[in-house]
């Protein structure tokens, strides 16, 4: 099939630059115009998303006594936390905690349920971009790794504990993923020394703040 | 050669020999003949990852399916503009842009299949069907042509992922179409089946290994088909 000479105009250099930009130009719009569609529909979604995310680490009975917007801002090792209180008979009975550390892929992020004493009740990650297949193991519809901390605290479980396997300590890890599961249990450790550190306020039920769109993640909105 | 419209770009090819409608033929290549995975072997890593389920496949069968379409009808009205120099970078703008609306319009509508299918929904831009296709087809033949053609190639990639997943599924957890209400809405819950209760599952259809056997399996019959029609028809 041959092809037939296009018009003069079609092959100056100022044509192609020309209809490169426009291309973009009008694809860049109609991402805009997607976005500003889609974005309150997206962020219920997240919403009920973290609502979930907490019911599975802290004793709540389903979604229904989560207040996603109620949360407890701290501020420990120059990261933030965000924490949500589980409140029973006025007291808080469980705390769940968001931390993150940098996996492989990119950050991952990850919410543990802690009781009073800082013992883990449950670990789930809520987002990561590690390999599938491989680094995606950490998921708990995807294997039981993650409840390899249910029961862990600072108490049981020793500072160079705190590792994988592979590193002295006593978190197994996947074979050909070792950055992923290491990453997770620095999260984990991490958001264990947070809650130690903070822990007055975190068990205070007066300490939580009303916040209009609270995401959970670590650039924490302000206001 | 006829031209199909005014402009400097080739007309589409003419029909086959024996009057077959190039319609037909567009039907014919898409669904079967020159099927996306079965023949010409492409998407091979998306269609395994995603393929466990039925409904997973399905799911991102018709995400692809869309991209398709809107592609081959964009690209193909304006392949009298596209130039070599910018041709390119042109198509994956448009492509790569087609896709990250459809991601945004599943995570916001269809949030659980987004969960489900995760990172293959942006993947879709490297599906080498979808530029090959508009390189090869789209950019010379008018739009309602391409845009049927889109359809048809969008449609064998689905029936690829729904019968892969089916096989794998219905292998691997005795179900079929699991979820299919959860994910894709409740107008396609009538499609979730049980085929065999309490199974205990067989593990290796689910794991990457037994989607490569089953494909090869697939691969095997269609040629077996193929190979009986010619032998009928000789």
């Amino acid at each position: 099939m041959s092809t037939p000479e296009r018009p003069s105009y079609q092959q100056r250099t100022a044509y192609h630059v020309t209809l490169l930009g426009t291309v973009a130009l009008l694809c860049s719009t109609a991402l805009v115009i997607g976005d500003q569609q889609t974005r309150e529909r997206i962020e219920t979604a997240r919403q009920r998303q973290l609502s979930e995310d907490i019911a599975e680490v802290t004793p709540a009975s389903g979604t229904a006594g989560i207040a996603p917007q109620r949360t407890v801002t701290i501020q420990h090792d120059g990261r933030a936390h965000t924490a949500w209180q589980h409140l029973a008979g006025g007291r808080v009975t469980a705390v769940a905690l968001t931390t993150s550390a940098q996996g492989y892929g990119g950050e991952i992020r990850v919410i543990v349920g802690l009781d009073r004493q800082g013992e883990i009740l449950a670990a789930r990650v809520l987002e990561h971009q590690e390999t599938p297949g491989l680094g995606d193991q950490i998921e708990a519809e995807r294997s039981d790794w993650i409840d390899a901390f249910e029961g862990r605290s600072l108490a049981n479980t020793p500072p160079d504990g705190w590792a994988v396997e592979k590193d002295g300590g006593e978190f197994d890890q996947f074979t050909g993923a070792t950055i992923t599961p290491r990453a997770v249990v620095e999260a984990i450790h991490t958001a264990l020394l947070a809650f130690q550190a903070h822990r007055a306020r975190l068990l205070d039920p007066r300490a939580a703040e009303r916040h209009a769109h609270p995401t959970g993640s670590e650039e924490a909105d302000h206001g | 050669m006829a031209e199909t419209d005014a402009g400097p770009v080739p007309a589409a090819a003419p029909p086959a020999a024996g009057g077959e409608s190039r319609w037909r033929r567009i039907a014919r290549e898409g669904l079967w003949d020159n099927n996306v995975v079965f023949t010409q072997m492409l998407a091979l890593c998306p269609l395994l990852a995603v393929t466990s389920t039925a409904t997973n496949g399905l799911g991102l069968g018709l995400a692809t399916l869309f991209v398709m379409v809107a592609s081959a009808a964009v690209i193909s009205a304006l392949r009298g503009l596209i130039t070599d120099p910018v041709r390119i970078p042109v198509l994956i703008l448009l492509i790569a842009t087609l896709v990250t609306l459809v991601d945004m319009f599943m995570e916001a509508y269809l949030n659980r299949l987004y969960q489900a299918l995760g990172l293959f929904i942006p993947l879709i831009v490297t599906n080498c069907a979808i530029l090959g296709r508009a390189e090869v087809f789209a950019s010379r033949h008018p739009p309602a042509e391409a845009t049927f053609d889109g359809l048809m190639m969008g449609l064998g990639f689905t029936g690829a992922l729904v019968v892969l997943g089916g096989i794998r599924e219905l292998l691997g957890s005795g179900t079929l179409f699991e979820q299919a209400g959860l994910m894709l809405g409740d107008t396609f819950a009538f499609l979730e089946v049980t085929v065999i209760p309490d199974y205990s599952g067989f593990l290796l259809t689910i794991l990457p290994p037994g989607g490569f056997i089953a494909l090869g399996g697939l691969m095997a019959g269609k040629r077996l088909l193929d190979r009986r029609r010619e032998a009928r028809q000789a």
